[in-house]
């Protein structure tokens, strides 16, 4: 049993250590392009293609923020702490830490042509037991992330709160305009797309003063940045509340719609919802019933 | 025609025999209920010209859910497409629940207490159109009462077709290729049209009579907290003492997704939004019955069909002599507590559906403007009228065989049937318009779920 768990151990440390080299292989590679969204034989608005949430472009900010700032290059569980500390709600380092992991798994099981069942190293029960372990949650046994899509299925449709395992989970937050969209492709003039840059710049902003205050062990009482914050109590561990991080958040979204004017933030509102729902599609294929809840993708 | 043919259809018209056989296939239809009036009417026609979908005097039904047949919830047809005898399994459960359903997609919907709860349709549970117990017509037999549960299949699962009011862009479940949801979109049939109204009123109060018109900013504002004082869109402080509510439906919706889009309000934003009756028709909610007015705060939260928004907003207590404008507001959020009313979204088909009222007949009478301008089929051809969106037939991924051929003849009997049967008249209130009439489009080509009409 000893032995059973040093092995265990020993397997993730070194699963942590290949995720951190694919991650850092990718940084240096051009980033790959997710796939089109077809046009149909009829006539539709559908979104044009994303590219993958990149790193910030700040080099010619006057202020720049880095994710690099909350980032650790040797040290995954200090960059999920840093963006605790930040502010940053519980859910979306949830999203991130399982989106980081999916797309090292994925890739190296591309790399190896494997499908991702079993219990090997680059299995799909073996990536979730990292998820769990980076963000501290109990281990799952492998019966039980078999069973969890079944288990999924089941509990939305009695109507109880949904498991760990949602696909919600694994698709991306990352807020579309800190996104590399093809602004010119969804019809964006130059005016439009300097005025997102704007709206980019004055977030990095605001994260950046969340950031210098960041060296508060709890996370809390950070100094709100804009009017509209409800509240100076930044609790990062609950959602649900109004941390700075979510107030740059909807201050950008309203800059956004002002500063785009309806038509186009119609636009850019369904790339938004595109952005967050196709990766659920994707990782349901041969999964059964796909499970959407329309309730989690917060806009307002 | 041999004589044994012309005996066989004779007898086939008077629905003394039917030619469906339990070894039929069965191909599963859903989505809009502002739509499936029309839908109706092409599955309905007996007489095998280009508007219908099977051959002449082949054609048996049964439905249910409403006394009218084109505002049923359930149907199910009989007849022969290209040879074959098929029954059209029919469940209108909104366009984007139908659009979910065809996508093997649940939807997840919140009551108005917050509690999670699965948007019904997505996947629907069907009647069982090869049952015995079946009584399927030339005449249709139409019951207003649901389906008896002994006649529902045991399972639920997703449709092979579905209407859809919008494009799959800007659905809940929109196209990404190689999955499920990469649904065949057979194209756009023609315009789905919507309205705005008040809710009915024996005695109307002056503040209701005084709203007759709402701009796009207000509906605006309007969608985003569910309630304002009537001054904020007469523009006459006198009118304060009166709250109005917005009734409207639940995420399932093409209607909703609509007014949404349309508004450029956001297809994906959350709407504020109040049930006339006893709630909305959740699980734990009794019966529609328009025999009390109670106003009921759902959040986000909406009616499942036209129907019962129709039959929300014609609900005066069941009373000739009084309706809401003398009920004290329930919520005293207005200057006075004296009376409410209600204005909702709605496709006119269902709005003008006698089979939803409650004592007071139906009418335009209720109706708002918008910016100005009615509802009706010459301002939506001319451009002044812009709440309406794209009608969609989509199938299931890698749709074939017989449920591919019957999408094929569903698209082109009902793009028939609208050039045949609708527009052109300028007071007219028709739940669908030909392109061919529109002097306007929405969109280069008519591609845009969001843009405002422009020529």
């Amino acid at each position: 049993m000893q032995a059973l768990k040093i092995s265990l151990g020993l397997n993730l440390a070194l699963i942590a250590a290949i995720v951190f080299v694919g991650l850092d292989r990718r940084a240096n590679q051009t980033a790959p392009v997710v796939g089109p969204v077809p046009v149909s034989a009829a006539p539709t608005t559908a979104p044009p293609p994303l590219e993958p949430p990149p790193m910030l472009e700040t080099r010619t900010e006057p202020e720049p923020f880095r994710w690099q700032q909350l980032e650790s290059r040797t040290d995954y569980r200090k960059y999920i702490a840093n963006l605790r500390a930040a502010g940053c709600p519980e859910s979306t380092i949830e999203d991130i830490v399982r989106g980081d992991t999916d797309r090292a798994f994925a890739w190296e099981r591309q790399q190896l042509a494997l499908d991702g069942s079993g219990e090997g190293p680059w299995s799909e029960y073996r990536e979730t037991q990292l998820a769990a372990s980076l963000l501290g949650e109990p281990m799952m046994t492998s019966s039980t992330v078999a069973s969890s899509g079944e288990t999924q299925n089941a509990e939305t449709a009695s109507g109880s709160a949904g498991d760990q395992l949602t696909a919600d989970q694994y698709a991306k937050s990352y807020p579309l305009f800190l996104q590399n969209v093809n602004w010119s492709a969804l019809g964006f003039s130059a005016d439009d797309q300097a005025a997102i840059a704007q709206v980019r710049q004055q977030f990095q902003k605001e994260l950046n003063v969340l950031n210098q205050n960041a060296g508060n062990p709890t996370g809390q009482n950070f100094t709100p940045t804009s009017q509209t914050s409800g509240s100076a109590n930044a609790n990062s561990g609950n959602p649900t509340s109004s941390s700075p991080w979510q107030t740059a958040l909807q201050d950008a979204d309203q800059q956004l719609s002002d500063s785009l004017g309806s038509q186009e933030y119609a636009a850019y509102e369904q790339q938004q919802y595109y952005a967050w729902f196709q990766p659920q599609a994707q990782a349901n294929v041969g999964g059964g019933v796909l499970n959407i809840n329309p309730g989690a993708f917060a806009l307002k | 025609m041999k004589i044994s043919k012309k005996i066989t259809a004779a007898l086939l018209a008077l629905g003394l025999i039917s030619q469906a056989k339990a070894a039929d296939p069965v191909v599963y239809l859903t989505g809009s209920s502002a739509f499936r009036s029309t839908i109706e009417a092409c599955l309905a026609d007996n007489s095998g010209d280009t508007n219908a979908i099977f051959a002449a005097g082949s054609v048996t039904y049964e439905t249910w859910g409403n006394a009218a047949a084109g505002s049923a919830s359930y149907m199910v047809f009989h007849g022969t497409n290209n040879g074959t005898g098929v029954y059209i399994n029919c469940a209108w459960s909104g366009s984007e629940a139908g659009i979910a359903s065809a996508c093997n997609t649940t939807l997840a919907n919140t009551d108005r207490n917050g509690h999670s709860l699965a948007l019904s349709g997505s996947p629907e549970t069907w009647v069982n159109a090869t049952n015995s117990s079946l009584t399927l017509t030339a005449s249709g037999v139409v019951n207003s009462g649901s389906p008896a549960a002994g006649i529902m299949e045991t399972s639920s699962h997703g449709a092979d077709l579905t209407q859809a009011d919008t494009s799959q862009a800007v659905s809940w479940t929109p196209f990404v290729a190689a999955t499920s949801t990469a649904l065949k979109d057979y194209g756009s049939e023609g315009v789905v049209t919507f309205t705005w109204e008040k809710n009915i009123q024996p005695a109307p109060s002056n503040e209701w009579t005084h709203v007759t018109n709402i701009t796009l900013p207000q509906i605006n504002t309007l969608l985003s907290v569910g309630s304002c004082p009537a001054g904020f869109i007469t523009g006459n402080a006198a009118d304060d003492d009166f709250e109005i509510y917005l009734v409207g439906r639940n995420l399932g919706s093409g209607t909703r997704m609509n007014v949404e889009a349309t508004s450029t309000y956001g297809a994906h934003k959350t709407v504020h939004q109040y049930s006339i009756g006893y709630g909305c028709g959740d699980p734990g909610d009794p019966a529609q019955e328009p025999t009390v007015l109670v106003l009921t705060n759902e959040a986000n939260n909406g009616y499942e069909s036209g129907g019962s928004v129709a039959k929300a907003l014609n609900d005066t207590g069941h009373s000739t002599t009084s309706g809401s404008c003398q009920q004290a507001d329930p919520n005293g959020v207005a200057n006075g507590t004296v009376g409410w009313f209600a204005l909702g979204y709605i496709a006119p088909s269902d709005a003008l559906s006698t089979g939803n009222a409650d004592v007071v007949p139906p009418s335009t009478n209720n109706w708002v403007t918008v910016d100005g301008a009615l509802s009706d089929d010459g301002n939506i051809e001319n451009g002044s009228w812009w709440l309406w969106g794209h009608e969609h037939l989509y199938g299931k991924y890698q749709i074939s065989g017989v449920q591919d051929t019957i999408g094929n003849s569903i698209f082109t009997a009902v793009s028939n049937y609208l050039l045949a049967n609708y527009g052109s008249v300028a007071g007219a209130h028709d739940p669908g318009l030909p392109y061919a009439l529109m002097n306007v489009v929405k969109g280069v080509g008519n591609t845009s779920d969001t843009a405002f009409p422009s020529f």
